[in-house]
C-alpha cells in the first residue's frame, strides 16, 4: 500500500467520522466518488500469479574521441494473458553519467506486447553490472503496487583510455628465457652474430664456422648467435590519495591510469611478461602473464582502480610488497611521489631490481588554477625546487626518472629513459 | 494528442471543482467561502509546480474541508459533492502529470495515460451517477435488508483487505 492509497483511506475515514458526528447524510454521500475511485483501482490490480513479465538487457559499447559510450537497451515483454500497467525503473549506478535516454517509464502492455527502454551512459572507467530489473506492476491509478525483480543480467567494462605507443626498444639487464625480441647477451639461436666457440657434438653443421675451422686443423668451431628473449616487467600504479590531485573534473590519477594502461598494452604487444600492482587503500594486483588474456586482466584491474583515502601508516610506498615481482623484473613505478617515498627506491636497488620512475607533475597539472601573485609564484617555485631535489635524489640511485607533465606525450620520454637505462648494466 | 489530454483534463477538473465550490457558497451569499474557493484554485496551480511536496494533498484536503463546511452550512449538497469529487480528479491528474513528466513519447506510456484517464472517468462518472441516483430515488429499506447490506460491505472490505495484502 502506498502513500496515495493511504491518503484516500485517511480522507474516507475522516469523512465517515464527520458524517457520524454530525449525522449528516450529505457528507456520507461525499464518500462515494472516493470509494468508486478505490474500487476501480482495486478491481484492475493484477494478481501476482498471473504476472508473467520477461526482461532482456542488451549492451553495446562504443568509443569515440577517447570517450566510452555504453548503449543500454531494455526490452520488457508481457507474456501474461492480461493487460498490465508497469512502472519500469532502472537505478543509476555510481559514476554513470547519462548522455541520453530515459531510466524510468510508465507503460501499459497488452498481452504479448513489449516495450523498449533505451539510454546511453558514459564513465571515465569502471565495471558495471546488472543482475535484475526492478518493475512495479500496478493498477491504472497506482494504488496497489507489486514489486517485481526480473532477471536481466549484463556487465560492461569501461577500460581506461589507451594511447597507442610505438614499440619501445627495451634493453633490460635480465631477460626471461622465452624467445622474444630483446637481445639477451647470451649465445644461442638468433639472428645477430654473437661469437665463436669450439664445436660440441650435437651442434648443427649449418652453424659451423668453416673459415676458422680451416685455419685450425683437427678442430671445429661453431658460430653462436645472440639469443632474443622477452623482458619481465612490473608496473606499479600509485593510488594513494596523498599523491592524487583533482581539479574540476580532471584527475591526475586518471592520467596515471591511462599511462599504465598504455604501457601495459605496448609491452604485452611486444610479447613481454607484464604484471601490475595498484597500491592504495585496496591493493589490487595482476600476477605476471603474457598476451591478450593478461591485457584483459590488467585492464579489468585498472578499470576498478580507485583513489581512496587511507590514514594508515601502511599507506607509505615503503610498504610496497615488491617481492611479488620476479627478482629480475624491470619495475616501472607511476607515482607523483610524496616526500617520504624515497626509501622504496633504495630497497628496489638493494634487491637488484631495475627500475624506472614515471612521476606525473602535480605542480604543472595544477598551475592554471594557482594565483599569479608574487606569493603564489614563490610558493610554486619552492615546491618545484623541492620536487626537483626529490627526483634528483632518486635519480642518484641510478633509477631513470621521468618528470612527466601530463599535457606532454609520454612515449618519447619512456623510450629515451628505457634506452638510456641500459647503461646501468655496467654499474 | 494524448500528451495534452491529462493537462486539459486537469484544467477542466480544476475549473469544475472551483466553480462548484464557489457557486455553492455564492448561491447562499457567503462570499468568504467564494474567495477561499478561488484561493484554493490558485493553491492547485502552485501545487502543480511542486508536485512532490505536500501541496497537492494539502490542496485536496482544503477542497474537501470546504465542501464539508458548505454541506454543514446548508449550501447545495450536490455542488459540494461535485466540488470534492472533481478535486479528487484534479489531485489524481496532477500526480499523473508529475509521474509521467516529459517522458510520455512511447506508445505504451500513451496507452497507460489513456487507460488512466478512462479509469478516472469511470470512477468519477460512476460515483457521481450513484450520488445523483441516490439523491433522486429515495428507498425505504427494511431493517433486515439494511443489516444484510452492512454485512455484505464488511465482508467485501475483508476481501479487499486480503487482496491488498496478497498483491501488495
Amino acid at each position: 500500500m502506498n502513500n496515495k492509497t493511504l491518503s484516500i483511506g485517511l480522507i474516507l475515514f475522516s469523512l465517515l467520522i464527520v458524517a457520524l458526528i454530525t449525522r449528516d447524510g450529505d457528507i456520507a454521500w461525499m464518500m462515494i466518488p472516493f470509494l468508486t475511485y478505490l474500487g476501480v483501482g482495486f478491481l484492475q490490480t493484477p494478481t501476482m500469479e498471473k504476472l508473467q513479465i520477461v526482461a532482456k538487457r542488451t549492451l553495446e559499447q562504443t568509443r569515440a574521441d577517447g570517450i566510452a559510450l555504453v548503449n543500454v537497451t531494455l526490452n520488457i515483454q508481457n507474456q501474461a494473458l492480461e493487460t498490465v500497467h508497469l512502472f519500469i525503473n532502472e537505478p543509476l549506478q555510481d559514476e554513470m553519467k547519462i548522455i541520453e535516454g530515459e531510466l524510468s517509464r510508465w507503460a501499459t502492455l497488452q498481452p504479448g506486447e513489449s516495450t523498449e527502454l533505451n539510454y546511453s551512459f558514459t564513465a571515465t572507467r569502471g565495471n558495471f553490472s546488472w543482475s535484475s530489473l526492478q518493475v512495479l506492476a500496478t493498477d491504472p491509478f497506482g494504488l496497489i503496487e507489486t514489486r517485481l525483480l526480473l532477471p536481466a543480467y549484463a556487465t560492461a567494462q569501461i577500460r581506461p583510455q589507451i594511447k597507442k605507443f610505438k614499440a619501445i626498444p627495451l634493453r633490460p639487464r635480465n631477460t626471461v628465457h622465452v624467445p622474444g625480441s630483446i637481445p639477451a647477451r647470451l649465445g644461442g639461436s638468433g639472428t645477430d652474430f654473437f661469437g665463436v666457440r669450439e664445436y660440441h657434438p650435437g651442434d648443427s653443421l649449418r652453424t659451423l664456422d668453416w673459415r676458422l675451422t680451416a685455419r685450425h686443423p683437427r678442430k671445429f668451431f661453431t658460430k653462436e648467435f645472440e639469443q632474443e628473449e622477452i623482458a619481465e616487467i612490473g608496473l606499479i600504479l600509485d593510488a594513494r590519495q596523498a599523491t592524487n590531485l583533482q581539479i574540476g573534473e580532471d584527475d591526475l590519477f586518471e592520467h596515471s591510469v591511462s599511462a599504465t594502461a598504455s604501457l601495459a598494452e605496448t609491452f604485452l604487444h611486444q610479447g613481454h611478461r607484464v604484471s601490475l600492482l595498484v597500491f592504495g587503500k585496496t591493493m589490487r594486483n595482476v600476477f605476471p602473464g603474457y598476451g591478450k588474456t593478461q591485457l584483459h586482466r590488467i585492464m579489468g584491474c585498472l578499470s576498478k582502480a580507485r583513489v581512496e583515502f587511507d590514514g594508515r601508516s601502511s599507506a607509505h610506498l615503503d610498504f610496497l610488497p615488491i617481492r611479488m615481482f620476479p627478482s629480475h623484473a624491470l619495475i616501472i613505478i607511476i607515482s607523483s611521489l610524496t616526500s617520504t617515498d624515497r626509501p622504496i627506491f633504495k630497497r628496489l636497488r638493494a634487491y637488484g631490481y631495475q627500475a624506472l620512475l614515471i612521476s606525473p607533475d602535480p605542480i604543472d597539472f595544477a598551475y592554471s588554477t594557482l594565483g599569479q601573485d608574487t606569493t603564489s609564484q614563490l610558493a610554486v617555485r619552492a615546491t618545484r625546487l623541492e620536487r626537483r631535489l626529490e627526483l634528483n635524489n632518486i635519480a642518484q640511485l641510478q633509477i631513470p626518472v621521468i618528470d612527466w607533465k601530463v599535457s606532454q606525450p609520454l612515449f618519447p620520454l619512456v623510450r629515451n629513459a628505457l634506452t638510456r637505462s641500459r647503461g646501468q648494466r655496467e654499474m | 494528442m494524448a500528451f495534452s489530454f491529462r493537462k486539459t483534463f486537469f484544467a477542466v477538473c480544476l475549473i469544475i471543482s472551483v466553480l462548484c465550490l464557489s457557486l455553492g457558497y455564492g448561491l447562499s451569499g457567503q462570499w468568504v467561502g467564494v474567495v477561499i474557493s478561488l484561493i484554493t484554485g490558485a493553491a492547485w496551480l502552485l501545487a502543480r509546480k511542486y508536485p512532490n511536496s505536500i501541496l497537492p494533498l494539502a490542496s485536496l484536503a482544503i477542497s474537501i474541508c470546504l465542501a464539508v463546511a458548505g454541506n454543514l452550512n446548508g449550501d447545495s449538497a450536490f455542488l459540494m459533492t461535485c466540488g470534492s469529487g472533481f478535486a479528487l480528479a484534479t489531485w489524481d491528474l496532477l500526480l499523473l502529470d508529475s509521474a509521467l513528466g516529459s517522458h510520455s513519447s512511447a506508445v505504451q506510456t500513451r496507452q497507460y495515460e489513456i487507460k488512466h484517464l478512462q479509469s478516472l472517468a469511470l470512477a468519477l462518472g460512476s460515483g457521481l451517477m450513484v450520488i445523483f441516483l441516490g439523491r433522486l430515488v429515495r428507498l425505504q429499506i427494511p431493517f433486515v435488508v439494511l443489516l444484510l447490506s452492512i454485512a455484505l460491505v464488511v465482508f467485501g472490505l475483508d476481501r479487499i483487505w486480503g487482496y491488498v495484502n496478497k498483491t501488495g
